[in-house]
C-alpha cells in the first residue's frame, strides 16, 4: 500500500502554538495576564514523502491545530515547520499562499467547506484562479480532470451543481477535487469521513488511498477515530493537550500500546462483535481545560495506571472528594460537607492544598474515610505530608514529573513507566524534562506587543497637552481672575491608559529576557500617566495655581 | 402480521412489554407529496430492556423515536398503534399524552447543550421538571430526588447549583440522562446520545446506558448510526431502512449471523479494529416520496432476485428468533415461479451516492 521513502517533505521542529486568553477589557488594560492555551505545545514530527501520518487524539488535543500549522493557518508561536527547505513559520502572506499550492486541506465537514453560492466548476476551479490561472478554459480542462480523479462521473451531470444538489460523499469527492487540483504534494486531511454516513465513509477512504497511488501524494490524517487510522495510516502520533504522548509505526502501536492513554483510546472503539466484549476500565473524566493544564503528566488525572511522581495536585484532590461524594448518601454528605467547607478554592492549582474548617482531627478522618473506600487510588502515594493548619490540614503533594517523549523499542512515548534512557540523536530531542509547573511561553526578541503598549502608552500620555476635552473652573477674587483650573477629561482618560500600558510594559513587555529596558519604558510611561493623570484632574492646577497673566501658559492648559 | 409477530415476541421475552408498537407509520406533507418517512414499524420493548435502532441517516430512525414520543412537526401525520400501559398513545388526547411525557416516557437527545438552558442552574432545571409533574413534592423532597439521580449519574451533589456552561459535554449528557432520569419513567427513547462527544467519553456514556437496565429497570430505545454501541449497550437490535424495521432480534444473533443482505452490508461497511478491507454499500437510501417497488432495497442489493423487484417481502421468523423481511429467506412458496433468477439492476455510480 504504501512506499514510504526515508526522503523527508515537512520536518516539523519544535513547534508551539499558543493563544493568549483575552481578560475582561480592565485586565487588558492593566496587562493582567489572562492566561495561554497551549493548543500545540514543542512537537517534532517529520513526514516523510509518501507516508500516511495519523494524528490521533480527542478534541483539544491540538490535532486540528497542528495540521492547520502545517498550512500556515495557525501562527507559530515557537519552532519550525519546514517543507522543501523552507520554514514555512516565518514566510510572508503571499509567499505562504504560493505554497498552499503544494500543501492543501480536506476539511472535516464538507457541507461548510462548501460555498453554498458557488457551482463544482466554481468551487474546484476557485483554486487554479487564486494562483494566478486566468483562462477560463484551461481552468475548465483541468476542473473535468480533476472530478474525473475523484470519481464525479459523467462530469457534465457535476459541473452545475450546487452543494445543495449533492450527497454528503459526493461533496466530500469535490473537497477532494478542490484540494489536488493544484497539484499538492501534501494533504491534511481532517476528520475528512467522520461528518460522512456509515455507508460512504469506507468508500472516500479508498478514494484517498486510490489519489495518493495516482499522485503520489504525502498524507496527514487527523482523527479520533484509532479504527480508521489503524487500517489507513503507516505511523501513528497520539496527541493529548498539545503534545504527543506516543509515536510510532501503525502496527506496533495496535499490537504493543504503550501509553495508558494509548490503551484507553483503543479500549474505548465499541467492537461490533458481540462475542468480543470485553468488561472495560475505562479512564473517568474529560480533557482538561487547556488554559491550566494539570501538573506534570497532563494525563495523570484519568490514568489508570498513574504513579506518585506524575503531578498530584489541589485539583485532583478535589475530584477525588467528589468522587467520594457521589457514592455518599444525603446525609453522609451533609456531614462531611461541614468537615471539610467549600472546595472551590481547590481550583486553583497548587501541589500544597489546604482543606478543612471544622478542625485539623476531623479533615484527618475523613480523608481516613476517603482513603479507605478506595485505597488504591494512586493519588495516595502522591502525597509528601498532610500537616495540621488552623482549623483544617494542609496536604503537601509530591512534585511531578513532565515526562518527556523517549525511546521505547520501536516507538516514541512520554509516560514515566517508559524511564528508557534515550540514545543518540533523540538525546538532544528528548532532553526536555520540564519540571512542574511548565514555565511561561517566551517568545524571542522584542514582541509585537511590547511595540504596540509603548506607542499606545505614548500617545494617550502626550495627546491630551494638545488636546482638551473637559471643564474649566475660573477662580475669581474682588472681580480679577486670580488663577483658574480645568478639569480635561481627556488627560485623565490619557493618564489612566498610559499607566495601565507603562505598567504591562514593566510586568510583561520585552521579549524573552524581559530586557531592563523595556522596564524603564514601562516606568516612564507609567510615570507620563500618572503626571498626566494628576494634571488632566487639574490636582497639580491647584498644586502650582497659574497667575491670571500667565493663563495662556502651555503647561497651565 | 402484526399479530403473529406479538405472537413470537410475547414467546420469546414471556414478559409483558412495556410498550408494544404495531404497524406506527408517519408522513411528512411536502410538495412535491408525502414523505412516509415512517412506513409500517412493530417491535415490542420488555422492562428493563434494551433496543438499538441503527441504519443510515435518512432511514426514518429519529422520525421513529420522536413519532413514539409524539414529538413530531407540524404538518407531520401519524397513523398505527402504540400500546403503553394499556393504554393507546397515538390515539391518546394531547392533553393526556402530554401529562404522559417525562414521567412515564423520557427523552434524551444528542446534543446537550441546546437542551439546557443558559441562564438555569442546574437546581432550576430540575425542579422545573419535577414540579411540573409531581406539584406536591416540597423544595428539600425535590433536591432529594435530584441529588439521587446526579449521584447515579457521577455527579457530585457540589455542582447542584452550577449553571450548564460550567460542565464539560460529557457531564452535560449525563445530566440529561439524570434528568430524564428523575421522574423514573418506564421507557426512554436515546436519539443518538453520545454522536457530538468525544471517544473515551463517548465510551463512558455508552457504560452508563448499559448499566441502566440494571439501576432502573427502564425500557430503552437507543437510536444510533453505529454498530458498536449497539453490540455494547443493547439486548435487541432493530435495523431500519427506508422506513421499515427489515430485520430485528437479539444482538448476538443479528450480528453474528445477518439474515437481510443489509444488515449484512451494514455491518461490513463498518470500520473497526479488525477491518482489514475497505466494504461500503453502493448508492443511497430511496426518495421516500416515491420508494422503489418491491423490496426498498433492491436496487442496491448485491443478492436481489427479480421476485425482489416487483413484490414486498414478507415478514417471517428468523431462523434463531426475531423478525426479518428479505425474499432470500422466504417463505419459499410465495416465490412465483423464475422469481429466484438474478435481478438485473442499474449500475449505481457516484452520482446515486449517500
Amino acid at each position: 500500500m504504501a512506499w514510504p521513502s526515508t526522503e523527508p517533505i515537512v520536518d516539523i521542529r519544535d513547534l508551539s502554538v499558543h493563544y493568549g486568553l483575552r481578560g475582561g477589557s480592565l485586565a487588558r488594560l492593566i496587562g493582567s495576564d489572562a492566561g495561554t492555551v497551549k493548543a500545540v505545545d514543542g512537537i517534532n514530527l517529520t513526514l516523510r514523502r509518501g507516508e500516511v501520518v495519523g494524528l490521533v487524539g480527542e478534541s483539544g488535543s491540538g490535532k486540528s491545530t497542528l495540521g492547520r500549522a502545517l498550512l500556515g493557518l495557525a501562527p507559530a508561536t515557537e519552532g519550525s515547520i519546514e517543507f522543501e527547505g523552507q520554514d514555512l513559520a516565518d514566510l510572508s502572506g503571499r509567499r505562504l499562499r504560493a505554497l498552499r499550492r503544494d500543501i492543501q486541506m480536506v476539511f472535516q465537514d464538507p457541507s461548510a467547506a462548501l460555498n453554498p453560492a458557488m457551482t463544482v466548476e466554481e468551487a474546484v476551479g476557485d483554486a487554479l484562479r487564486v494562483h494566478g490561472m486566468r483562462s477560463a478554459s484551461e481552468r475548465r480542462t483541468k476542473v473535468i480532470d480533476a472530478l474525473e480523479r475523484v470519481g464525479l462521473s459523467p462530469v457534465e451531470l457535476f459541473l452545475e451543481k450546487y452543494p445543495r444538489d449533492l450527497s454528503g460523499g459526493q461533496k466530500q469527492r469535490v473537497v477532494l477535487a478542490r484540494a489536488i487540483i493544484t497539484g499538492p504534494s501534501v494533504l491534511v486531511a481532517d476528520e475528512p469521513i467522520s461528518m460522512l454516513d456509515m455507508s460512504v465513509r469506507a468508500k472516500i477512504l479508498q478514494l484517498m488511498l486510490d489519489l495518493k497511488q495516482d499522485l503520489g501524494l504525502t498524507y496527514v490524517y487527523i482523527t479520533h477515530d484509532l479504527a480508521s487510522a489503524k487500517f489507513f495510516c503507516d505511523r501513528i502520533a497520539i496527541m493529548y493537550l498539545g503534545r504527543v504522548v506516543e509515536i510510532g509505526p501503525t502496527e506496533e502501536i495496535f499490537a504493543n500500546p504503550r501509553h495508558p492513554y494509548t490503551k484507553a483510546l483503543l479500549r474505548a472503539i465499541p467492537d461490533p462483535d458481540p462475542g468480543r466484549q470485553l468488561p472495560r476500565d475505562l479512564p473517568r473524566g474529560e480533557v482538561p481545560d487547556a488554559a491550566s493544564p494539570p501538573f506534570g503528566c497532563a494525563f495523570h488525572p484519568r490514568c489508570n495506571e498513574a504513579t506518585p511522581i506524575c503531578g498530584w495536585e489541589s485539583r485532583d484532590l478535589r475530584a477525588l472528594i467528589e468522587g467520594h461524594w457521589t457514592r455518599r448518601s444525603a446525609e453522609e454528605y451533609a456531614g462531611e460537607r461541614s468537615i471539610v467547607g467549600d472546595l472551590d478554592h481547590l481550583d486553583k492549582p497548587t501541589t500544597g492544598a489546604t482543606i478543612g474548617s471544622a478542625g485539623s482531627a476531623e479533615t484527618r478522618v475523613f480523608l481516613d474515610r476517603v482513603r479507605a473506600e478506595k485505597p488504591d487510588e494512586p493519588i495516595w502515594g502522591g502525597i509528601d505530608a498532610i500537616n495540621d493548619v488552623g482549623s483544617g490540614v494542609r496536604v503537601q503533594f509530591r512534585e511531578g514529573v513532565d515526562p518527556a517523549l523517549r525511546r521505547a523499542g520501536e516507538v516514541q512515548v512520554a509516560c514515566v513507566l517508559y524511564p528508557d534512557e534515550p540514545t543518540g540523536v533523540e538525546a538532544a530531542e528528548s532532553d526536555r524534562d520540564r519540571p512542574p509547573p511548565p514555565p511561561e511561553p517566551v517568545s524571542a526578541g522584542i514582541n509585537r506587543r511590547t511595540v504596540g503598549l509603548t506607542v499606545v502608552g505614548l500617545i494617550a500620555a502626550l495627546l491630551p497637552f494638545v488636546a482638551f476635552a473637559g471643564i474649566t473652573r475660573e477662580f475669581v477674587q474682588n472681580g480679577v481672575l486670580t488663577s483658574y483650573s480645568r478639569i480635561n477629561v481627556l488627560g485623565i482618560l490619557g493618564g489612566v491608559v498610559a499607566f495601565g500600558c507603562g505598567w504591562a510594559l514593566l510586568t510583561k513587555g520585552g521579549g524573552a529576557e524581559r530586557a531592563p529596558w523595556w522596564k524603564a519604558v514601562g516606568v516612564v510611561v507609567a510615570l507620563l500617566g500618572v503626571l498626566q493623570f494628576l494634571h488632566g484632574s487639574s490636582l497639580l492646577v491647584a498644586v502650582s495655581p497659574c497667575q491670571s497673566e500667565r493663563v495662556d501658559s502651555t503647561w497651565c492648559r | 402480521m402484526s399479530i403473529e409477530m406479538s405472537n413470537a415476541m410475547s414467546l420469546e421475552m414471556s414478559r409483558e412489554p412495556v410498550i408494544s408498537a404495531r404497524d406506527v407509520r408517519v408522513w411528512y406533507g411536502t410538495t412535491r407529496g408525502a414523505i412516509r418517512a415512517v412506513d409500517g414499524v412493530s417491535f415490542d420493548l420488555a422492562p428493563g430492556e434494551t433496543l438499538g435502532l441503527v441504519g443510515e441517516s435518512g432511514c426514518g430512525k429519529s422520525t421513529l423515536g420522536r413519532g413514539l414520543m409524539g414529538l413530531l412537526p407540524k404538518g407531520a401525520k401519524r397513523d398505527g398503534e402504540v400500546w403503553f400501559e394499556g393504554k393507546d398513545i397515538l390515539s391518546m388526547r394531547p392533553k393526556d399524552s402530554y401529562r404522559l411525557r417525562g414521567s412515564h416516557l423520557g427523552m434524551i437527545f444528542q446534543e446537550p447543550l441546546t437542551r439546557l438552558n443558559p441562564l438555569m442552574r442546574i437546581s432550576d432545571h430540575f425542579q422545573e421538571s419535577i414540579k411540573q409533574h409531581d406539584p406536591s413534592l416540597t423544595k428539600d423532597e425535590i433536591k432529594q430526588r435530584a441529588l439521587d439521580a446526579l449521584r447515579l449519574m457521577g455527579i457530585p451533589p457540589t455542582r447542584y447549583r452550577s449553571y450548564p456552561h460550567e460542565f464539560s459535554g460529557g457531564m452535560r449528557q449525563r445530566l440529561m440522562i439524570a434528568m430524564a432520569l428523575v421522574l423514573k419513567p418506564s421507557f426512554v427513547v436515546a436519539d443518538e446520545p453520545t454522536t457530538a462527544l468525544d471517544v473515551l467519553v463517548e465510551a463512558q456514556i455508552v457504560q452508563i446506558l448499559n448499566d441502566l437496565r440494571r439501576n432502573f429497570n427502564t425500557s430503552l430505545l437507543l437510536i444510533t448510526h453505529n454498530v458498536g454501541i449497539v453490540a455494547e449497550a443493547c439486548d435487541r437490535v432493530a435495523v431500519m431502512y427506508a422506513g421499515r424495521i427489515v430485520e430485528q432480534g437479539r444482538v448476538a444473533d443479528v450480528f453474528e449471523n445477518p439474515q437481510h443482505p443489509y444488515t449484512r452490508e451494514l455491518l461490513r461497511s463498518t470500520i473497526s479494529l479488525r477491518t482489514t478491507g475497505l466494504n461500503f454499500i453502493p448508492g443511497a437510501p430511496p426518495d421516500l416520496v416515491d420508494p422503489p417497488d418491491g423490496c426498498r432495497f433492491h436496487p442496491r442489493c448485491p443478492e436481489a432476485m427479480a421476485v425482489c423487484a416487483t413484490r414486498n417481502p414478507v415478514n417471517i421468523e428468523r431462523p434463531r428468533g426475531g423478525r426479518v423481511e428479505c425474499w432470500l429467506v422466504g417463505p419459499e412458496d410465495e416465490i412465483p415461479p423464475g422469481g429466484k433468477q438474478r435481478l438485473k439492476q442499474e449500475e449505481l455510480t457516484v452520482a446515486d451516492e449517500a
